[in-house]
């Protein structure tokens, strides 16, 4: 059977983009191969753990700040614009778990409308009063609070799946694993500082919200995986790293 | 990072350890040539030992000259290289160590192969059984057509393949993966082991992670590359495409090769340092930031207003080389970042 044909309309199954013929197709071929339907269920696991963390909205006012401040700053519209892009794709970017798990369009949609030819332009009125630099270590740490909820719930995800007493990782992958999030984790702490001395850095942003993205990623391939070692084979795989890794 | 993105990452970590028992098919349901070579576990183990035994069988598929090969094993090295014809040759070398010939012996039996071939797909399956420590680890050499298409996956052991040129999507949770003289990797994948591809020329985009190894890319050209590691370097040497994304948290990002005109470049690294060398024929235009680490161009870069840029210091830069034709992207919070000729 050439499953490999098909995990492309799985992916848009779980994504929900899947039109009626492909997925009719596909359903045909999930009532016969147990291990695409495994994978389908797999998936929609990950979206739905996700996916259980609250789709918050940024407040209207932080890019009414963000394009008054910046046109304020700059006294220029193209340099306004500019900034404002920069930091709807910060926004966009805190938001890529959430819109990769749960679907949301919440950010995307506020990244277009900045795109959007006749979209609002920055007015001078529209910055509220207050420091910019700030408002802007705020609206970092509101984009960084979707990303620590999204990590909390994937370590809790891990943390239940190590305490059900079943086999899941191997040692050796899980010590992988760990180191692997610990030089992840010593990234976000580097940038979070270099934040804090310099709320407005670029570079620090970007790496704040690229590590942040990346431990995301390692979670929930984590997660994944031991959902698939506890489901498949686990006994023998398990049994088999164990041998070599005490051998 | 995209769904999609993520989902290939789940994907192929979810298919690593794909449910053997819920991939395994009968001879009635799945047709002809299958071979099974089963024993019934038994409720004790093993210790590790010098007695070393061994058992070799050969398969031959016919599985034509564009088949498919999907190929699972749990423990050992696979190695693929290109035969002739329209056959698939699978070399298995099954070796058990334990404290005596005979629980050596006995060992080899538990561990079963399936092979089973239906028309012009193969797929070959190693299965341990549960609750038992063997000492056990199978070797797969494979012979295929030139252009079969092709999927392992292992849990503990390295993958090596060499001149199929045929789809590849390569993925170990524990060991190298080599591929050299290919023409379309979906993807090559591992966890703690390194990744290297040599000698690929592709039409198409490729794939390469590691979380704890090296990514390494040399005489390669493809029309996208999206490279990533954890703790490793990535290097690309003597490359050229279109488009790459290059990324490491700890790593360094090397990149050695040629620009394409309108070619968009992303590479990034939080504490290593980032280098480009090209032979600077295709102009190109530069945004470089390091927060901590230093700016250096060995090439006359200019800003919008007319200034170059030479020496080390800087911690933010954009400018163009010649006609800026191609886009360079850069970040390194803590390395450096240097530009420079090939």
């Amino acid at each position: 059977m050439d499953c490999t044909r098909y995990r492309e309309s799985i992916h848009e199954l779980v994504d929900g983009t899947l039109g009626p013929i492909r997925r009719a197709e596909l359903a045909q071929h999930l009532d016969a191969c147990e291990a695409c339907r495994v994978l389908a269920d797999d998936l929609r696991f990950v979206r739905d753990t996700a996916g259980s963390l609250e789709a918050v909205e940024p407040p209207a006012r932080v890019w009414l700040q963000i394009a008054g401040r910046l046109h304020k700053e700059h006294g220029a519209a193209p340099v306004a614009a500019h900034g404002l892009q920069r930091h709807a794709a910060l926004f966009a970017l805190a938001a890529a778990l959430l819109l990769a798990v749960s679907a949301s369009l919440v950010f995307l949609l506020r990244d277009d409308r900045a795109d959007t030819p006749g979209a609002r332009p920055a007015q001078a009125g529209d910055a509220v009063p207050g420091d910019p630099v700030q408002a802007i270590a705020e609206d970092i740490r509101l984009a960084e609070m979707h990303y620590q909820n999204a990590i909390g719930k994937l370590e809790e995800v891990a943390r239940l799946d190590q305490s059900s007493g079943q086999t899941t990782l191997d040692p050796q992958t899980a010590a992988t694993l760990q180191k692997s999030l610990l030089v992840i984790d010593q990234a976000i702490a580097e940038s979070r500082a270099a934040l804090r001395s310099e709320p407005q850095n670029e570079p620090a942003r970007d790496s704040l919200f690229e590590a942040l993205r990346r431990k995301v990623a390692v979670l929930q391939d984590t997660v994944v995986l031991m959902n698939e070692m506890r489901r498949g084979n686990a006994a023998g795989a398990a049994q088999v790293m164990d041998s070599l890794n005490k051998s | 990072m995209t769904m999609r993105s993520t989902f290939s990452t789940l994907l192929a970590l979810s298919l690593l350890a794909a449910p053997v028992g819920a991939q395994t098919h009968t001879p009635q349901d799945r047709g002809r040539a299958v071979v099974r070579e089963a024993a019934a576990p038994r409720p004790a183990g093993y210790q590790r030992g010098a007695h070393e035994q061994t058992d070799r069988v050969t398969h031959t598929l016919k599985i034509g000259a564009n088949g498919e090969l999907d190929l699972f094993n749990l423990a050992g090295p696979t190695t693929v290289t290109r035969g002739s014809g329209n056959e698939a040759i699978i070399e298995i070398v099954k070796t058990a160590r334990g404290a005596s010939p005979e629980d050596a012996r006995e060992m080899l039996r538990f561990v079963t192969v399936s092979v089973l071939g239906r028309g012009s797909r193969a797929e070959i399956k190693t299965q341990y059984p549960a609750q038992r420590r063997l000492h056990v680890t199978v070797a797969y050499t494979v012979s295929a057509p030139a252009n079969t298409r092709l999927t392992v996956r292992s849990l503990s052991g390295s993958i090596k393949v060499t001149d199929i040129h045929g789809d590849l999507s390569l993925e170990t949770t524990s060991g190298n993966v080599d591929v050299s003289g290919a023409s379309r990797i979906a993807g090559a994948k591992s966890v703690s082991g390194n990744v290297t591809i040599t000698g690929m020329t592709s039409d198409a985009g490729m794939e390469a992670s590691s979380i704890s190894g090296n990514v390494t890319l040399r005489d390669v050209q493809a029309r996208r590359l999206s490279l990533s590691s954890v703790s490793g370097n990535v290097v690309m040497e003597n490359v050229a495409c279109e488009r790459a994304e290059a990324q490491s948290m700890s790593g360094n990002v090397f990149y050695t090769g040629t620009l394409a005109q309108s070619g968009r470049y992303d590479m990034k690294s939080h504490s290593g340092d980032v280098r480009l060398r090209v032979d600077g024929r295709v102009g190109f235009e530069l945004d470089a930031s390091t927060f901590s680490g230093s700016i250096k161009s060995d090439l006359p870069l200019t800003t919008r207003g007319g200034q170059t840029m030479n020496g080390p210091g800087r911690r933010a830069f954009r400018g163009a080389y010649g006609d800026g034709s191609a886009l360079i992207n850069i970040v390194s919070f803590s390395g450096s970042v240097l530009i420079g000729t090939r």
